[in-house]
């Protein structure tokens, strides 16, 4: 199945691709994988009171993850955590005409900016109201 | 005293004579049966279900059993026979693909124990997706550089990675296997992490092969 012309948009001309400093109090990182084709992607918010004013990500993966994910920097900037919490999938996958069998990568795309929304209230407690405890709850190693 | 039971000996319903053990074939007219139900891969290949297989017998069997149903010696027989002798080649195959790999053996094994898929709990160890972010980093790094020695160190530490976890995995099964016939929830959902950390290691040592070119 061949890629749409928006996939292939976004994969020849990322946006926001880069990296800012994770330890930054002002950002957040949110970073997830897909164990079946090995993908990583990294997505990172950078807040100014309670609104995104920058947005970057970095993926390893194929065409669909990484579209997804630039896609997703690009309708982060100017949302408030709140908006941005709003962003769904289904709606990435139906802006990009992804075809059923990429759809996970757009799953990929909205978990990157639930962590990152998560990891930025985790370092800014006070802020969000919400004292989230850092709930990485995975199996001890 | 009791009378000793004489025991059965199975007889084929073609040609009634004694069909031998296999329960595919009949030893003595050569007709082939439907696999039983809830037959496995390790059925196929006769091979008890455990981890630690011993491959060059499964070779062996595979070689046995597909000349026993290769479709050529059925060609003139009845369509019924003909079209056994293909979906039995065909889950030989499948089952030899499946048993000899031992990252799918793991996968099936997990499966057939009632384990959830990688898409179901894509949970890796903690850190993990960090260090594997690193990773490509590093790879896509030595390939843009066409740095042929950073990519063979990075390939290298891959593999011997690859093999740590492969027998880090034969430990799990051992101890699951161990402790008896079913496999704890714990027990699986930590097979499951270790495989899932397998498929991106295993993408990792495809990427960096393929990349560089020892020097002649």
């Amino acid at each position: 199945m061949p890629y749409s012309d928006k996939v292939l948009e976004h994969y020849n001309n990322p946006r926001n691709l880069g990296s800012f400093k994770k330890d930054e109090s002002n950002i957040g990182t949110g970073l997830t994988g897909a164990p079946e084709c090995g993908d990583v992607m990294k997505l990172q918010i950078q807040v100014e009171n309670g609104r995104i004013v920058d947005a970057k990500f970095k993926t390893f993966g194929c065409g669909s993850a990484i579209a997804s994910s630039s896609l997703a920097t690009e309708w982060l900037k100017g949302k408030t955590l709140e908006e941005a919490e709003t962003i769904r999938n289904t709606q990435i996958a139906e802006e990009l005409s992804l075809p059923p069998v990429k759809i996970h990568c757009s799953v990929l795309a909205e978990d990157a900016i639930k962590l990152a929304i998560k990891d930025y209230r985790e370092r800014h407690g006070s802020s969000a109201g919400s004292p989230d405890v850092p709930a990485e709850s995975t199996a001890s190693s | 005293m009791a009378t000793p039971t004489i025991p059965s000996i199975p007889v084929c319903p073609t040609c009634h004579g004694p069909r031998g053990a296999h329960p595919l074939f009949c030893a003595s007219c050569q007709r082939l049966f439907p696999e039983p139900p809830e037959w496995t891969h390790f059925d196929r290949l006769g091979t008890p279900r455990t981890y630690d297989l011993d491959t060059s017998s499964l070779e062996q069997q595979l070689f046995n059993l597909t000349r026993r149903f290769h479709p050529d010696f059925f060609a003139g027989k009845e369509s019924e026979q003909q079209q056994l002798s293909l979906v039995h080649s065909a889950s030989l195959n499948q089952a030899y693909a499946t048993l000899r790999d031992p990252f799918e053996r793991a996968e099936y094994l997990l499966h057939l124990w009632g384990g959830v898929t990688s898409s179901e709990d894509k949970r890796t160890p903690p850190g993990f997706l960090d260090e594997m972010l690193g990773l490509r980093e590093k790879l896509e790094e030595a390939r843009v550089s066409n740095d042929s020695g950073a990519l063979a160190a990075l390939h290298a530490a891959l593999l011997e990675r690859q093999r740590r976890l492969l027998t880090e995995l034969g430990r799990s099964f051992r101890d699951v296997e161990k402790n008896g016939a079913g496999a704890g929830a714990e027990a699986m959902a930590a097979i499951r992490m270790a495989l899932n950390a397998a498929k991106y290691i295993n993408g990792l040592v495809r990427d960096s092969s393929g990349l560089h070119r020892p020097e002649v």
